[in-house]
């Protein structure tokens, strides 16, 4: 294995491909975090999303069809994750396992009944995400396999990630929501409706890890797999608070773990066990948040003395 | 001062209000004319703050109808309240620390540019209003590290940004520098001049008698008294407010023996890095209540934390009976030989889920009676908490209920007895009757008076300046985290006090 | 009089009232699913039932399902209980079963001394391996949650990289990664002969007595508790939150340890890979200690009841055409209608609260999100 600009251009690409489904979730954590809610639920919502993508797939053979009902159907999920944790106060963590409890129970169900099967769906009839034509870029290779095989929900992550952080940062909904976060109380007594704010916003990020099940399923390889999601909500939670719950600060952390995923893809090929290579995108999770919040504690400190 | 015959803005007429068996509200009537300053004025639980709520549309009457001008008006929330024009400047102040200045006063009521906050605008329209009403602010500060006086000018500014008519003060002054109440009581001067109709609840009558004009007196849930402050005198609001005459408390005297208390030196630096203590040395002898007065806010609680191992202090010397218990842990600091009375009976006195008899066991559980090699004796516990909630009045039906069914006075009564048998050589009451009954605050001073008569040392912390001159041998008065005088019992009255809270000097004074 | 006994009468009942109700209505949701599949909800709940208390056979096999729940279930009430919410008994569980696993088959010396050793190895790994999940929120306030869930799937993939390279059993099917079958000797006998259920089913409910006495009858219970309500009142008691902490997510993390042992010596007589994470032992454990809130005589019922769900859930695989997920299902929904707080609701209205001078902490899951998001 040679370490030439290909190979650059190639993990530059697969880290692009594998950080997207992330960034959509965690961009929805972000908000989550922003209006003090800790949704462990977008695991289960983004499981969601990937599963009925593939459900309305298989039936319509529609893209922007599975699109839309992966975005529906994780909203529904997570409004009513929303609906327990604010207006029936449920313990978060509580709320959270058991959505991902269920939706991991209703996902094989449901393909059992739709696809008489268990384990992982494939069909030549599923279509999958429209790539975006790069042909233009054809006189430089580099570029051509740096950005080759994304589609257009890949490119409009990033797109997202800046609307989100001017929704957040400039618009006055964007202010109402950062001021739950901070003092609940306070934004109640003075007329804002917190609860439905928070409500709203989980059920928005429920959207979002729609699109990054969706993305998942029909953006590389078109197939469903019990528990595809594999603990990239998780991931994108914690990516969330690696990139301080700003959306653009959000990219960079969903690209590390984007990376972190993509190399654990590649060594497959290598000598080193598979098996350690799969445990590469959670150790370093832990590794990334352990050398952040050190980092966030020391800078805290010399100002308190 | 004001034509008594101005128009009548606001009426609140049968207001009922009740939490479950407690009537907080008693057919309350409340009349505000255009430009005139109300005072509401009653004890701790009075039910003052209870009726602001309802008027400000944080709480829901069972009755009763508000009138704004005449027209019957229904408010269900502080959307609405502020709409028509109601503002309230509360008690805990609402803002949002890490947001600027001019974040928060346009809160609820962002301008906007298109889409998207226009913040420029908010800075500017801050800055005009900010000097129209000759209240200076920065608008792009941030709110965190602000003092106290200018947060309260931040909440002002900000009902004032909402164009109220009418302003509710929910007891400004409790948390002020006696400057800063200067100012607050200028600036509310101001706002009736101007035409604004305010409405000031709170407990201190020397506030009453120089700015209000009318006064309402409310006594547990009932109105009782209604007049013109010109007509009236502090002694008869005094009498009007508490429904007695002060009982005064025959102490016997003491003897004071040995320091069993001994702090020289402690200075504690907050997170902010401010001096939160500053070089305090104080003493408490055996016999002997020593009271620490001050307005909240200048050190009292930093002390009693420092003192209990709560907090780490920066530097001094802190000794128990000879023992130095500087910076040690509270466990280290209990053996030592004291206990505490918490400020806040739900923050760190219990928890509201445990049964009176967990909760009546905290810090002493150790004790071989009640656990031996790690292991709880059960019954010797529940005994122990039968007899102390027999011998301290404590209403409740058994030691197996949680906590949170007490009422405020009956847990705090649970947790004075606590603190009080196990008989330490030290005691650290705060605020040990704040926001109770008044018969369970005199149960509770006949105890701590009970406690001394048996040789006990008892450091008082308390913000309530009759509770510190009943009960105190002698007085250290704190004030921006120094001990800045010292008095005997009987050498000083509450004026004086008054005078040394605020950081004056005093001839009499030991120190 | 009628007042006062429907008050007493209503605050007996407030306790299981809600765990009822959110059994109820748990069933009822999965009523709609399994008429989506197209069958009848009765018969199908009778199936499940015969399925999973029908019979000896059944009753035995659910119980022995249950074994593992009811550990877990123990060791999640250990650490929620004292407001430390870790979530990684998955991965506890897999450590200790794969150290007992390959300790008692691969160790030199005699048979009692090689299962002596798997014992003792898998509990202080497990609990050194639930200690580093302390040591982070300590060290760096890494959230419990996120720190514990990334190490279940490291647990898995990690000792799935040993059983696959290092002790693989190629004697049977090279498609399972699992290793060798452990002696017959050391094997936890059955309590009946001929049937599932073995002795772990014994030492399970050992744990409940003495999970009980540890949080009712021991200091460090009660410290644990009086942590787990209010954690200012505790170091206002002097108690060390600290020791609580690491006490007991190492406690919880060696009683998972324990489970893993008890699956490895009682049921498959070694690790293979994949087997609790497919069954979800630790997160019904889990859901068992929340709906019993972390009373562990509720716990033990509550497995039973849950662990016949799962039987039952397979009973349907094997008759009907509906898939045994209807399960975790049902499972997940009774969780889910247990966090609300409609009936505690309703009962405090009935109790006299006056306002409190100071709000508890907003936050009582453990997670302190500071300005700019969840930095713990």
């Amino acid at each position: 294995m040679n370490f030439d600009a290909n190979y650059l251009a190639v993990v530059f690409n697969s880290t692009l491909r594998m950080m997207t489904p992330i960034l959509y979730v965690s961009l929805g954590s972000a908000l989550c975090n922003r209006v003090f809610i800790f949704n462990i639920g977008l695991e289960g919502t983004m499981l969601t999303g990937a599963f009925t993508s593939i459900v309305v797939n298989y039936y319509t053979g529609s893209v922007l069809l599975s699109l839309l009902g992966a975005m529906i159907s994780a909203m529904i999920v997570s409004w009513v994750a929303g609906i327990f944790m604010v207006k029936f106060q449920g313990a978060m963590l509580v709320v959270g396992v058991s959505i991902n409890m269920i939706i991991s129970g209703l996902t094989t169900f449901l393909m059992q009944l739709i696809f008489g099967m268990k384990g992982a769906y494939v069909s030549t009839d599923l279509v999958a995400l429209d790539k975006i034509d790069i042909s233009f870029l054809s006189r430089w290779p580099i570029l051509t396999t740096m950005f080759g095989s994304l589609t257009y929900v890949d490119l409009f992550a990033f797109v997202l990630a800046f609307l989100l952080y001017l929704f957040l940062f400039r618009t006055v909904t964007g202010f109402h929501m950062r001021s739950v976060g901070i003092n609940k109380t306070a934004a109640k007594s003075l007329g804002v409706n917190a609860d439905r704010l928070q409500i709203g916003t989980v059920a928005f990020s429920g959207l979002l890890s729609g699109i990054g099940g969706c993305l998942l399923t029909m953006g590389g390889v078109t197939m469903f797999a019990q528990n595809i999601t594999a603990g990239r909500g998780f991931i994108a939670m914690a990516a969330a608070t690696l990139g301080g719950a700003h959306p653009l600060g959000v990219v960079a952390a969903s690209a590390f773990f984007g990376l972190a995923q993509s190399m654990a893809n590649m060594l497959q090929n290598s000598s080193i066990s598979s098996e350690l290579t799969m445990a590469l995108p959670y150790l370093s999770t832990i590794f990334a948040l352990a050398f952040y919040n050190f980092v966030q504690i020391r800078r805290s400190k010399p100002s308190k003395n | 001062m004001k034509d008594p015959s101005g128009d009548v803005i606001l009426e609140m007429e049968g207001i009922v209000k009740t939490y479950d068996t407690l009537v907080a509200n008693d057919q309350i009537d409340l009349h505000l004319r255009h430009g005139e300053i109300l005072a509401v004025i009653g004890e701790n639980g009075a039910g003052k703050t209870t009726l602001m709520k309802v008027l400000y549309g944080l709480e829901q009457a069972d009755s009763g109808t508000i009138r704004l001008r005449g027209e019957p008006v229904q408010i269900r929330n502080t959307g609405q309240a502020i709409d028509r024009g109601i503002g309230m400047v509360q008690q805990h102040f609402m803002l949002f620390d890490p947001f600027t200045v001019a974040e928060n006063i346009v809160y609820g009521k962002e301008p906007r540019k298109g889409l998207f906050f226009d913040l420029d605008q908010a800075n500017k329209l801050i800055s005009e209003i900010s000097r129209s009403y000759e209240l200076p602010l920065n608008p792009t500060d941030k709110i965190q590290g602000m003092p106290v006086g200018l947060r309260q000018r931040v909440e002002i500014l900000k009902v004032l940004y909402q164009n109220t008519e009418i302003i509710i003060f929910d007891e400004p002054t409790a948390v002020l520098t006696p400057q800063e109440v200067h100012e607050l009581l200028k600036t509310l001067k101001k706002l009736a001049a101007d035409g604004k109709s305010i409405i000031i609840v709170t407990h201190k009558l020397n506030e009453v008698m120089e700015v209000a004009d009318r006064v309402m007196v409310m006594r547990a849930g009932k109105l009782v008294a209604e007049m013109a402050v010109s007509d009236t005198t502090i002694e008869e609001l005094s009498f009007l407010m508490v429904g007695r005459h002060l009982v005064e408390t025959e102490i016997p005297a003491m003897n004071a023996a040995e320091k069993v208390l001994a702090v020289q030196n402690l200075k504690l630096l907050s997170e902010e890095g401010a001096l939160s203590l500053d070089d305090v040395s104080l003493h408490v002898r055996a016999g002997e209540i020593v009271g620490i007065a001050g307005v909240s806010g200048n050190g009292q609680s930093e002390l009693a934390q420092a003192l209990f191992g709560l907090k780490h202090a920066t530097s001094g010397q802190i000794l128990v009976n000879g023992q130095d218990v500087f910076n040690q842990s509270v466990k280290t600091i209990r053996n030592a030989g004291v206990a505490m009375i918490p400020e806040d009976r739900y923050l760190w006195g219990s928890a509201t889920q445990a049964t009176l008899s967990e909760t009546a066991i905290m810090g002493h559980y150790a004790n071989p009676s009640y656990s031996k090699h790690g292991m709880l004796n059960i019954r010797n516990i529940n005994s122990f908490a039968q007899r102390i909630i027999r011998e301290f009045n404590v209403k409740a039906d058994s030691i197996r209920q949680k906590t949170s069914s007490l009422s405020g006075g009956n847990a705090q009564k649970l947790i004075v007895a606590r603190e009080i048998v196990q008989g330490t050589p030290l005691l650290l009451a705060c605020e040990p009757t704040r926001g109770i009954d008044v018969g369970a605050i005199n149960f509770i001073h006949d105890q701590l008076i009970d406690k001394r008569s048996k040789g006990a040392a008892i450091l008082l912390i308390s913000s309530d300046l009759s509770e510190i001159l009943k009960l105190s041998d002698r007085i250290y008065v704190i004030y921006e985290g120094k001990i800045n005088s010292e008095f005997q019992r009987g050498n000083v009255t509450e004026e004086e006090l008054g005078l040394m809270m605020a950081g004056g000097k005093h001839e009499n004074q030991l120190v | 009089m009628k007042t006062s006994w429907s008050k007493k009468l209503g605050s007996i009942l407030a306790p299981f009232g809600q765990p009822f109700l959110a059994i109820f209505l748990a069933l009822l949701v999965g009523a709609v699913a399994i008429m989506i599949s197209g069958e009848n909800p009765f018969k199908i709940y009778r199936i499940m039932f015969n399925g999973a208390f029908g019979s000896e056979y059944y009753l035995l096999t659910t119980l022995t399902r249950a074994t593992p729940i009811i550990v877990t279930g123990l060791a999640a009430a250990l650490c929620w209980s004292s407001n430390y919410m870790g979530i990684g008994g998955e991965g506890q569980m897999i450590v200790g079963g794969f150290i007992c696993a390959v300790v008692s088959y691969h160790f030199p010396g005699p048979v009692w001394f090689k299962l002596l050793s798997g014992i003792v190895l898998a509990i202080a790994g497990s609990g050194l391996y639930s200690l580093f999940s302390a040591w982070l929120l300590d060290k760096f306030k890494m959230s419990l949650a996120i720190s514990t869930l990334m190490l279940n799937y490291s647990a898995a993939f990690i000792t799935m990289h040993f059983v696959q390279n290092v002790f693989l059993d190629k004697t049977v099917d090279a498609k399972l990664v699992q290793t060798h079958l452990i002696a017959e000797s050391i094997r936890l006998p059955k309590i009946i002969e001929g049937q599932r259920l073995h002795w772990g089913f014994i030492i399970a409910v050992v744990l409940v007595i003495l999970t009980w006495i540890l949080m009712n009858r021991t200091t460090f219970g009660y410290e644990s508790r009086m942590n787990g309500y209010n954690s200012h009142f505790c170091d206002y008691g002097g108690i060390n939150s600290k020791k609580i902490m690491y006490g007991m997510l190492m406690l919880s993390g060696m009683v998972c340890g324990i489970a893993g042992i008890i699956e490895v010596l009682g049921v498959n007589f070694r690790y293979v890979h994949n087997t609790y994470v497919s069954a979800s032992f630790a997160w019904i454990g889990l859901n068992a200690a929340l709906i019993s809130g972390y009373n562990p005589i509720g716990i033990l019922i509550t497995s039973i009841f849950l662990a016949g769900i799962s039987t039952g859930g397979s009973a349907l695989a094997r008759s009907t055409t509906v898939p045994l997920e209807i399960s975790s299902i049902i499972q997940g929904f009774i969780t889910l209608f247990i966090s609300a707080k409609i009936v505690i609701q309703f009962r405090k209205r009935q109790v006299k609260t006056d306002p409190r001078p100071l709000e508890p902490p907003q936050h009582s899951n453990g997670e302190i999100p500071a300005e700019g998001g969840l930095t713990s």
